[in-house]
């Protein structure tokens, strides 16, 4: 049981992250883009966001550079989704300062298990 | 003090005159009449004269000093009283003081004896200098010894006066280098003198009494012809001393013989002394004069002579004659340049050596003749061998010595008109080669840049006359103003060197001019002026700039090509990667249903989500390959291959593909063990394209089949190169439709008729791949018997 942030620009994506991650028994928070996301941030403590990477105003890339500058109490772990998946756009994420890549379109099963998988490393 | 060698010798030469006079005085009281109280003959008195006279003007008081005491002195010695003597002194200085008051008094140096016009004012100083001292003498014994003052001063007067009149003139020729000129030779001269000696011995000899004393006079007038002057001065007075001394011994036509008195003794002898004097010396300064005038016309006349002779310009010197002129003489240059020997041209007529010419120049010499010309000039050929260019002037000299003459002179000016017409045929030649250069512009200015010639190729480029510009206008007038201002930093001396430049036409016609300018200077480095070749340049600057704009726009097509290609693929990239975020929700949504996290489903909706699904997936392949394409079209470049085994390619592929493996077929793979098929590439895409090419064989082939990958490194019938097979015994293609296996989205009807899924995109990643690897991959196909794709690719260089 932890407290996500799920951050996308679009709205039925968030829809289905919030279902299938609700299901799996977490607590689900949501932001429409960047400063949004680093607003509720600034309010909530989060255990982990699920981070679009293309969004307007503020790319997730942005949003990830300036949680780890100035990281939140407590500071949470990120999980970039993009639907960018060559090389080099992981490798810029996991730059930015993301805890795993995963990509669109998504498993929902190996998605959910990714994210417990982070909590689990977290929680040890 | 000063140790000068010649005021030594002056000092010693004073002393000894000093010491002459000493001993002259004492002889002469000696010798004096028996109840005489002054001598005869005083020749100390003239001796002191003369020394005055030959030295410098500041001795003179000291001199005179001297004589008093001297002459004193030697009266004391010689019996007389010393005041007495003392005031004899006086007499003395007082002559020598005047005479050279009256005598020494010139301008210039000291005074000399030259011709007879400078006698009457020699004899006038001795006369004024004797009559001083038989004053003085005459009033001492007048007053000192109660004499006659009359018959002292006559007595005296006539003593000094005599003496002098021999002495100072021999005085005045000691250092005149005219003194000494003679005529005589030495023989003749010996003889003279000692003749004349001898002869005044004889007359006067104490055995003679005759009055014979005119005897000798004509032996002086041969000695003024034979001897110098000084010479014969000389000679006067050793006969002075002779008659003096002779008849002092009672011998002569005055002396015991003639029984005469003292003072008419006295007077005869001093006559005769006067006489001697009086005839040779006039005579000598005649004879001299002569001599000298004629020594300076035969100097003349040799310099005359010598201007002729040694002339290099060719002299002759005519004489008119009623039929010609004659040849006088002629110099050496004359004779060469006329050709004709010096004794063949002597006296005869000039005309003749002339040749053809000789009637000009005996006419002009005739217009002189009549008073119409005075000189009269032409260059004429002489017909010598080689013939000459000569230029002859002829002047008209008339009333000479040889009556009128002509002098003639020639100047050989063949040299010098052969080396002008060589320069005249030079500058001829420059000047058609300057205005045969009709297309390049060839402008000359001086060296203040104003222009001094305009070639033909300037003229008509230009449009100016040259009359328009040589003289008139400077070279930077012919340039565009507004450009040389905008320009001024490529220009030196405010004047272009070199470069392209804009002229200026005489119509206003602007003409692109490539300029170079360079300046000119003479063998010395000194400059002339500038010299500017230009060409026109304006139809070639003009093609330049329409290339330049060609190549412009090429450049901006190629520029937009690029940047279209660019946002091709970018814009396939968007669309790829917005197509796909939709996918993720209708997939994820399939997803969840089928999970029944959010409810139960039924067999029947379950089978619907499954299709549902599975054209999700059929989309996205189609999504993820066109993503593939427009990535693999981009990247057209090689600097990220790096050396790749294919080996590890083929093993990569099999592990990726074999899961996609149908049941029943099998895949067998055959490569060479050693490391012989090495390429240069992109592992990642070679893999991709070979994933590509195995899933299509597996997808076709259906069950019981064998798909077979084979590697090659450099085979025998295709040297130098990696060669991947792959080969099914699938549903093969049909040959009509082979063509099109590599368009995009193509898809073989036995694929679709077979219900295999694709996107059509398969292969053109592949061939896509291939190529940028610079490789080639060919497709062979037989329906229902199978397919083989082939990929070759170069190897890496062995080396």
């Amino acid at each position: 049981m932890a407290r996500l942030l799920v951050v996308d620009d679009d709205e039925d994506i968030r829809e289905l992250l919030s279902i299938a991650l609700g299901v799996a028994g977490h607590e689900i928070l949501t932001a429409s883009d960047g400063p949004e996301a680093l607003d509720v941030l600034a309010a909530e403590p989060v255990d982990l966001m699920v981070l679009d990477v293309s969004m307007p105003q503020m790319s997730g890339l942005e949003v990830a550079r300036r949680v780890r500058a100035t990281p939140p109490a407590p500071e949470p772990l990120i999980l970039m989704l993009s639907a960018m998946g060559d090389p080099d756009d992981i490798a810029a994420g996991l730059a930015a300062g993301a805890d795993t890549y995963a990509t669109k379109p998504f498993n929902i099963k190996s998605l959910t298990r990714a994210v417990d998988t982070l909590l689990r490393g977290r929680a040890s | 003090m000063t140790h000068d060698p010649a005021f030594a010798r002056r000092l010693v030469l004073i002393a000894l005159c000093y010491v002459v006079i000493f001993w002259l005085c004492v002889l002469t009281v000696y010798f004096a009449p028996e109840g005489s109280d002054v001598a005869v003959w005083w020749p100390a008195g003239g001796l002191g004269s003369a020394m005055v006279l030959l030295s410098p003007p500041r001795y003179w008081v000291a001199l005179l000093a001297g004589i008093v005491v001297v002459t004193g002195m030697a009266n004391v010695v010689a019996g007389r009283d010393l005041d007495v003597g003392l005031l004899f002194g006086v007499s003395n200085a007082s002559e020598s003081l005047v005479l050279v008051a009256l005598l020494g008094v010139r301008r210039h140096g000291r005074p000399l004896l030259r011709a007879p016009e400078d006698l009457p004012r020699l004899l006038l100083a001795i006369a004024a200098g004797a009559a001083s001292s038989g004053t003085c003498a005459g009033t001492l014994v007048a007053v000192r010894l109660d004499g006659d003052f009359v018959e002292t001063w006559t007595s005296v007067t006539a003593a000094h006066g005599a003496a002098s009149l021999l002495i100072v003139p021999l005085a005045l020729f000691v250092g005149d280098p005219r003194a000494s000129l003679t005529e005589g030779t030495r023989a003749i001269q010996v003889i003279q003198v000692v003749s004349t000696l001898v002869a005044f011995a004889a007359i006067h000899h104490t055995s003679q009494s005759l009055p014979l004393s005119f005897l000798p006079l004509p032996l002086l007038v041969w000695g003024a012809q034979v001897l110098s002057p000084r010479a014969l001065a000389a000679e006067a007075l050793a006969a002075g001393l002779l008659v003096t001394v002779l008849t002092a011994q009672g011998g002569g036509p005055f002396g015991t013989g003639a029984d005469l008195t003292n003072s008419a003794q006295a007077a005869l002898i001093q006559l005769d002394l006067v006489v001697i004097a009086l005839v040779s010396l006039p005579l000598a300064l005649n004879v001299s004069q002569r001599r000298a005038a004629l020594r300076e016309a035969v100097a003349v006349g040799e310099t005359y002579r010598r201007s002729l002779t040694e002339s290099v310009i060719g002299t002759l010197l005519l004489s008119p004659a009623d039929d010609g002129l004659r040849v006088l003489d002629l110099n050496e240059p004359a004779g060469d340049l006329l050709g004709i020997g010096r004794d063949d041209l002597l006296g005869r007529h000039w005309a003749e050596a002339l040749g053809p010419h000789g009637t000009t120049v005996v006419d002009a010499a005739r217009e002189m003749i009549d008073g119409r010309s005075t000189s009269w000039e032409r260059e004429l050929t002489v017909e010598a061998e080689p013939a000459r260019c000569v230029r002859i002037a002829l002047s008209w000299v008339p009333d000479t010595s040889s009556g009128d003459l002509i002098v003639a002179q020639l100047v050989d000016l063949t040299e010098h008109r052969a080396a002008q017409r060589d320069l005249e045929q030079e500058r001829d030649f420059n000047a058609a080669l300057l205005s045969a250069t009709t297309g390049t512009s060839i402008i000359a200015t001086d060296r203040d840049g104003l222009i001094a010639y305009v070639n033909k190729g300037a003229e008509q480029l230009l449009g100016y006359q040259p009359a328009a510009l040589v003289g008139r206008r400077h070279l930077v007038d012919l340039y565009d103003a507004d450009e040389l201002r905008a320009r001024a930093d490529e220009m030196e001396h405010d004047a272009p060197t070199s470069g392209d430049w804009t002229h200026v036409g005489a119509d206003g016609r602007r003409l692109r001019m490539s300029v170079n300018v360079t300046p000119m200077r003479d063998a010395g480095g000194r400059l002339l002026g500038y010299l500017q070749v230009s060409e026109d340049v304006t139809e070639r600057t003009q093609a330049q700039e329409a290339l330049r704009a060609a190549l412009d726009k090429e450049r901006q097509a190629v520029d937009e090509l690029e940047r279209l290609d660019r946002s091709k693929s970018e814009f396939l990239a968007t669309v790829s990667h917005e197509l796909r975020t939709p996918m993720t929700s209708i997939m994820g949504v399939n997803e969840l249903l089928s999970t029944e996290v959010v409810g139960p489903v039924n067999d029947r909706q379950r089978e619907l989500l499954r299709r549902g699904s599975r054209a999700g997936q059929r989309l996205l392949g189609l999504i993820e390959n066109t993503l593939t394409l427009s990535r693999v079209e981009s990247l057209t470049d090689d600097t990220h291959h790096t050396v790749v085994d294919l080996r590890d390619i083929v093993v990569r592929t099999v592990e990726t593909t074999e899961p996609l493996c149908p049941l029943g077929v099998s895949m067998v793979v055959d490569q060479p063990d050693g490391p012989t098929a090495r390429v240069m590439g992109d592992a990642n895409q070679l893999e991709r394209a070979l994933v590509n090419v195995v899933a299509n064989a597996l997808k076709f082939t259906l069950g019981g089949g064998v798909v077979r990958v084979t590697l090659q490194g450099d085979p025998p019938d295709e040297p130098g190169r990696a060669v991947v097979t792959v080969e099914d015994s699938g549903i093969g293609i049909p040959a009509d439709e082979q063509s099109h296996l590599f368009e995009r989205f193509f898809r073989a009807s036995s694929a679709v008729q077979a219900s295999i899924p694709g996107s059509g995109l398969g292969l053109a990643i592949v061939r896509s791949i291939v190529e940028a690897h610079r490789g080639e991959v060919t497709v062979t196909s037989r329906l229902d018997e199978g397919t083989v794709v082939r990929i070759s690719l170069p190897l890496l260089d062995q080396g």
